[in-house]
């Protein structure tokens, strides 16, 4: 029994190796070609950089115009969750606090919107978003966010509501708490796990969309990094060296991140499974 | 007076906590996916301020677009075999990770990674793989299929795609199996354990009908995910060669903005609509018969 259990762990552990060196052969290449000159990158693609340059990453940075597209993107990032803790936590509260036909038909109209893509009514949306003048304005990309995320987080924070006891309301209601004291003060950390899991998840979305924004923010000092590398990779004088520091620097927030909010990235997605 | 005071009060609550949701969700939602259905009768061009109702014409000329059908199978097929290959990798690593295994959260986390990468830079990571260090290793070992010419033939396109998505999705449905297989009650296996069941016999009898609501879910999510390809489908392929490995997503943005038909571009996103929601309802329904409740 012991024997098989070990062979069993290295058997687990040799697949495991394997695939982790599938997975991140392409980053690690990516990288490492980062801090080579073009000469070395074509010579040996696999090498360690001989002669070890920042020189790409210069070029990135500028042609990029890194500082300022990535605080547009920032922006967004931290502003849609924002909102989107906020609006999708409380409609999701009031609809499971109070059940009548006019919280329900709303509840099944924004569950609904999980079914129809973002592709089945950009077209009218960018009309409507030109309408309503927020093109060309961050909060415009913001607002957007709020509304697509909406669905899914109204869906998992109704979920994390129902699960507080609702005594503990009654009673502070009975004490003279108002509903948004009530929700702030009480209801709001008890849930607060569920939340931010799905704030972690929402970032990843947020950081990396493109489809929406592009739509939205067309002046250059608005651009996102998404915006920025697709407009970089269409300029002339496209070379791969200054492409692979543009390609590093834009996946290097992100991977901080999740180096430091690991456990609630993992979570978040196996919370939405279960509940899901 | 009392209750209609009570009433009021009541009544600026639902404002309080309903109102900004449903007033954003219903301009930036509702009525564009309103819009969308109406402007698919119309010959808008989506510059000029007059258009006319021109009943289904779009939808007819839709079924008449080669582009669009040959976009459509593309997506079709690009799709169904990134959801297989995707599914059946997270299974087997979910599988592996369900048992005790040292370093248990680190083989997760690198496995997860992948998905992070999104959007436009995550297809033009892999152009560089392809076009740069698929090719150096196919000469470098003589297998020549390494070394294509990558993204000049449509087969080169479409299996590219099919190998990014893969990368990219595999790790995240491996989290929502992972979820799946610890929601499993392990006196189940247990005890087939100690009635002398083979590893193999738990899988097949046990482990895969316990797991069928998170493949339904997989399933879901992966059709989804690759149906809609946009961003890295401008960013990887391009369309390359000759607009033959073009999403539908693609073809509809070019038709709705690249010649200005507003109207025709938004019967077509209806049509693809309607087909995602059947693929994936005829998904859900053969998947979720599947499923068993202890």
């Amino acid at each position: 029994m012991k024997r098989s259990e070990n062979l069993r762990i290295g058997f687990s552990l040799l697949i495991l190796i394997i695939s982790v060196t599938i997975v991140i052969i392409p980053l690690v290449l990516v990288v490492i070609n980062s801090f080579k000159p073009y000469s070395e990158i074509a010579e040996n693609i696999s090498a360690l950089p001989k002669e070890f340059t920042l020189r790409n990453y210069q070029q990135a940075w500028k042609r990029l115009n890194f500082p300022t597209v990535f605080k547009n993107t920032l922006f967004i990032a931290v502003f849609s969750n924002i909102g989107s803790i906020i609006f999708a936590g409380m409609t999701g509260y009031w609809i499971v606090r109070h059940p009548c036909r006019f919280t329900k038909v709303w509840y099944l109209l924004i569950i609904a919107g999980m079914s129809v893509p973002f592709q089945g009514i950009m077209i009218t949306f960018a009309k409507m978003a030109g309408f309503l003048k927020i093109t060309n304005h961050l909060y415009g990309a913001v607002i957007s966010n709020w509304v697509f995320s909406m669905p899914m987080s109204m869906f998992l924070t109704a979920g994390a509501v129902k699960s507080v006891p609702y005594d503990i309301e009654e009673s502070a209601r009975i004490d003279g708490c108002g509903p948004l004291r009530t929700y702030w003060i009480i209801v709001f950390p008890l849930i607060k796990g569920t939340v931010f899991t799905i704030a972690s998840l929402n970032i990843i979305t947020y950081w990396n969309d493109y489809l929406m924004t592009q739509f939205l923010l067309t002046k250059k000092g608005l651009r996102t990094i998404q915006i920025a590398m697709q407009s970089l990779f269409n300029e002339a004088f496209f070379a791969w060296d200054t492409a692979l520091g543009a390609i590093s620097l834009s996946m290097l927030p992100l991977f901080l991140f999740f180096i430091f909010a690991q456990k609630q990235v993992l979570d978040g997605v196996a919370a939405g499974a279960v509940k899901g | 007076m009392k209750s209609v005071e009570k009433t009021l009060k009541q009544f600026q609550y639902y404002f309080i906590f309903m109102g900004p949701a449903i007033l954003l969700f219903t301009i930036l939602f509702i009525i564009p996916f309103i819009g969308e259905i109406y402007y698919s009768f119309t010959n808008w061009n989506g510059i000029d301020n007059f258009y006319e109702i021109i009943g289904i014409n779009n939808y007819l000329r839709t079924f008449q677009d080669d582009a669009y059908w040959r976009a459509m199978w593309f997506t079709i097929s690009f799709s169904a075999l990134s959801v297989i290959f995707s599914n059946l990798i997270a299974f087997c690593w979910a599988y592996i990770l369900s048992k005790p295994v040292p370093f248990r959260n680190f083989w997760r986390a690198i496995i997860f990674l992948p998905r992070i990468i999104g959007g436009v830079v995550l297809g033009y990571l892999w152009r560089f793989i392809f076009q740069n260090a698929f090719v150096q290793f196919g000469e470098a070992t003589n297998i020549s299929w390494f070394a294509q010419n990558w993204f000049s033939t449509p087969e080169s396109s479409f299996y590219a795609l099919v190998i990014v998505f893969t990368w990219t999705l595999s790790g995240y449905l491996m989290l929502i199996y992972s979820a799946g297989f610890a929601a499993i009650p392990g006196e189940l296996s247990e005890a087939a354990v100690v009635d002398g069941a083979s590893s193999f016999q738990i899988l097949k009898n046990i482990i895969i009908p316990m797991i069928m609501p998170s493949i339904t879910q997989c399933l879901f999510i992966a059709i989804n995910w690759t149906m809609l390809l946009y961003d890295t489908n401008i960013s990887l392929t391009n369309g390359n060669p000759y607009r033959s490995s073009e999403g539908v997503t693609m073809n509809i943005y070019a038709t709705a903005y690249r010649t200005n038909q507003i109207g025709y571009g938004a019967a077509k996103s209806c049509i693809f609509i309607l087909i995602i929601v059947a693929i994936t309802m005829v998904q859900i329904y053969i998947t979720s018969r599947r499923e068993v409740e202890l």
